[in-house]
C-alpha cells in the first residue's frame, strides 16, 4: 500500500514538473474557463492531502487488525 | 495605541501566560525536549503547520503571486509534496526510533560519535541559517509594521523566544505554535472570504480581472521566465519536496507524540492545514493583484507597492477590513515569527545540549538535571547568537540563506536519514561522507550560482548555472553514500 501511494503521489508530481520543464505550453490548454495550470496545481496540492488520509486510514486499520 | 499594537501586546501576554503554565510542567529533560511525549496527534499537527508556515509563507506567498503569478503555486505544489513523503517515509520510524533529536534516530544504527557529530553539525547549520532569515525578516517587518527600530525589534523577538524555550521547553513552544496556526488560518480564511465577497463570490470574475490587471496578462496563470530552464525546474522540485524531510525543527516534532498512530495523525493534520493555507493564499494573491496592485492608495510615487511586495497581504487586509483588520493581521504575523523562531531555537538547543554536550562531550554519562541546565544555557546562547547575526546580516540578501537552509536539509540530513532507515548497505563512514559531501556541495553550488556569484558578488556570469543546486547536491550525496559504503563495508563488518 505504501509503495502504491508513493506512486500515486510521485508520478503526477514528476509529470507536473516535467511539463513545466519541457512542455509548458500544455499548461496553457483551456480547462473550462481557466487554463489547465490552475486545476492541475490545486489538484496536486490536495492530492498530497488525499494520500496522507488514505495512508493513515490504511495504517490504523492494519494496526487495529494486528492488536 | 493603535489596533496592531493592542493585538500584538495581547498575543505576547497570551504566549507568556502559556510559557508560565508550561514552565511548571517542565522539570526533566524528557519534558523539556519532547513535552514528555504527551502531545496529541491533532495538537502536533497544528504545531507542525505552525512551525512550518513562516511569515514568508503568508506575506511572501501573496507578494510572489503579485510579482510572479503562477510560480507561487509551483512552489506550493513542490513544498506540499514533502508532507505526504514525510508521512510515508519517515514519520513512523522517527517516532519509533527517536528520543530527543534526529541524531538519536541515526544512533540506533550507528552509535559512533562521528555520525552524531555530523548530524548535529548539519542540524545546527540549518537551524542557524533559518534562524537568521527569520530574525532579519522579523526585524524588518516589525520595523515596517509598528515603526519600531530594527535593533529593538530583533532584541524583543530574541528575548521572547528565549523565554518561551528556556522556561517552557517543548510544551510552551508547541502551544505557541498551535495558537499561531489557528490565528493564521483564521486570518487566511477572513482575507480569502473578503476577496471572494468583493468578487461577488465568482472565481471566474476574480481570475479574469487578475489577468486583465497583471503586467504579464494571461501569463500570470503560467510559469514565469524564472522557470524556463528545465534543469532549474527539476532541481527546484527536488529541493522543495525533499528539503522538508531534512529540517530538524520539523522532524523533532514527531518525538513529542506518544505513539506511531499519533505521529501519522499529526502529519495528516499538518498536510490538510498547509494544503488549505496554500489554496487560500492563491485566492489572497489573486485578490492582491485585483484590489491592491493598481490601487493608488497602496502605491508609492514610482507606482510600486508601499513597503514592497511582502506588504501585499497587509494592504489587502486594509482594503477588506480597514485598519482594524490590518492591525490584527500584522499582530498575527508577529505571532507567526515568534512561533517559528521558538521552534528553531528548540531544535538548536536540543542539538547543543543533547547531542554535543550529553552524548559527545559526556559520552552519555551526564545527569538529566545537568543536561536540562545546559539546554537552557544553550537557548540563551542561541538567542544571543541569532540577535548578533541578524544585526550583521541586516543588509544582506537573506533569501539566499533560506534557499541554502532548504538545500542543506535536502542534501545533508535527508539522504543520510533515508538510507540509514531503508538501506542495509549503508556504513557509518558512508553516512558521514554523504552528509558532509551533500552539505558542502549544496553550499558551494549556491555560492557559485546566480543567487550569490552574480547577485551578491557582482560577477557577470555564474560559475554554476542553477539557483537551486538540489538536483546535483542530493544526487552527489546519495552517490557518495553508496560509493563510500561499498569501499568501507568490509572494514566496518570486521571491526
Amino acid at each position: 500500500m505504501k509503495a502504491l501511494l508513493l506512486a500515486v503521489l510521485l508520478l503526477p508530481l514528476c509529470a507536473y514538473f516535467g511539463v513545466i520543464a519541457f512542455a509548458p505550453r500544455i499548461l496553457a490548454l483551456p480547462c473550462g474557463a481557466v487554463p489547465l495550470s490552475l486545476p492541475l496545481a490545486l489538484g496536486l496540492i490536495w492530492l498530497g492531502f488525499l494520500v496522507t488520509i488514505l495512508y493513515v486510514r490504511h495504517a490504523n486499520r492494519r494496526e487495529g487488525g494486528q492488536s | 495605541m493603535n489596533i496592531a499594537q493592542i493585538a500584538m501586546i495581547t498575543l505576547v501576554l497570551l504566549t507568556l501566560g502559556i510559557t508560565a503554565w508550561a514552565a511548571r510542567r517542565t522539570q526533566s529533560a524528557a519534558q523539556f525536549y519532547t513535552a514528555d511525549h504527551q502531545v496529541r496527534g491533532w495538537q502536533n499537527g497544528l504545531a507542525l503547520a505552525g512551525d512550518y508556515l513562516s511569515a514568508a509563507a503568508f506575506l511572501g506567498a501573496a507578494g510572489l503571486v503579485v510579482s510572479q503569478g503562477y510560480d507561487s503555486l509551483v512552489y506550493a505544489v513542490g513544498t506540499l509534496a514533502g508532507w505526504p513523503l514525510l508521512l510515508l517515509l519517515l514519520a513512523e520510524k522517527l517516532r519509533e526510533l527517536g528520543r530527543y533529536t534526529v541524531a538519536d534516530v541515526l544512533a540506533h544504527r550507528f552509535p559512533q560519535s562521528s555520525v552524531r557529530m555530523m548530524s548535529a553539525a548539519s542540524s545546527l547549520l540549518i537551524v542557524l541559517f533559518y534562524l537568521i532569515v527569520q530574525m532579519v525578516g522579523a526585524g524588518k517587518l516589525i520595523e515596517l509594521m509598528f515603526g519600531v527600530p530594527y535593533l529593538l525589534a530583533v532584541l524583543s523577538v530574541g528575548a521572547l523566544m528565549m523565554l518561551y524555550v528556556a522556561l517552557g521547553g517543548m510544551l510552551a513552544t508547541t502551544w505557541v505554535q498551535i495558537v499561531k496556526c489557528c490565528l493564521m488560518l483564521a486570518c487566511g480564511l477572513t482575507l480569502a472570504l473578503g476577496v471572494l465577497a468583493r468578487s461577488g463570490f465568482s472565481l471566474t470574475w476574480l481570475i479574469a480581472h487578475a489577468v486583465a490587471l497583471h503586467p504579464e496578462g494571461a501569463g500570470v496563470l503560467l510559469p514565469s521566465k524564472a522557470l524556463s530552464n528545465p534543469l532549474e525546474v527539476i532541481s527546484l522540485g527536488i529541493g522543495l519536496s525533499f528539503g522538508l524531510l531534512g529540517l530538524p525543527h520539523v522532524l523533532m516534532r514527531f518525538f513529542t507524540v506518544p505513539d506511531t498512530r499519533a505521529a501519522r495523525a499529526s502529519a495528516c493534520w499538518a498536510t490538510g492545514i498547509i494544503a488549505l493555507f496554500f489554496t487560500l493564499n492563491a485566492v489572497i494573491g489573486a485578490g492582491a493583484i485585483v484590489f491592491v496592485s493598481k490601487n493608488p492608495v497602496y502605491l508609492n510615487a514610482h507606482g510600486k507597492l508601499l513597503g514592497g511586495g511582502n506588504m501585499a497581504a497587509l494592504h489587502l487586509a486594509h482594503f477588506i477590513g480597514g485598519s482594524t483588520l490590518q492591525g490584527i493581521v500584522a499582530a498575527v504575523v508577529f505571532a507567526t515569527i515568534l512561533a517559528v523562531v521558538a521552534g528553531l531555537t528548540m531544535a538548536g538547543a536540543s542539538t547543543l545540549s543533547h547531542d554535543l554536550y550529553a552524548n559527545i562531550l559526556r559520552r552519555g554519562q551526564g545527569q538529566d538535571g545537568a543536561e536540562l541546565k545546559v539546554s537552557r544555557w544553550a537557548t540563551l546562547g542561541l538567542a544571543l547568537g541569532a540577535i548578533l547575526l541578524s544585526t550583521l546580516f541586516q543588509q544582506q540578501n537573506i533569501a539566499v540563506l533560506m534557499g541554502l537552509a532548504f538545500a542543506l536539509a535536502a542534501s545533508g540530513p535527508f539522504p543520510v536519514l533515508l538510507l540509514a532507515l531503508f538501506w542495509p548497505g549503508l556504513t557509518a563512514r558512508g553516512a558521514v561522507a554523504a552528509g558532509a559531501v551533500g552539505m558542502a556541495s549544496a553550499t558551494l553550488l549556491i555560492i557559485a550560482g546566480p543567487a550569490v556569484w552574480v547577485a551578491v558578488l557582482g560577477h557577470a556570469h555564474p560559475l554554476f548555472p542553477l539557483s537551486n543546486p538540489a538536483l546535483f547536491s542530493v544526487s552527489l550525496a546519495f552517490f557518495t553514500a553508496w560509493a563510500v559504503s561499498r569501499i568501507t563495508a568490509r572494514q566496518e563488518s570486521h571491526s
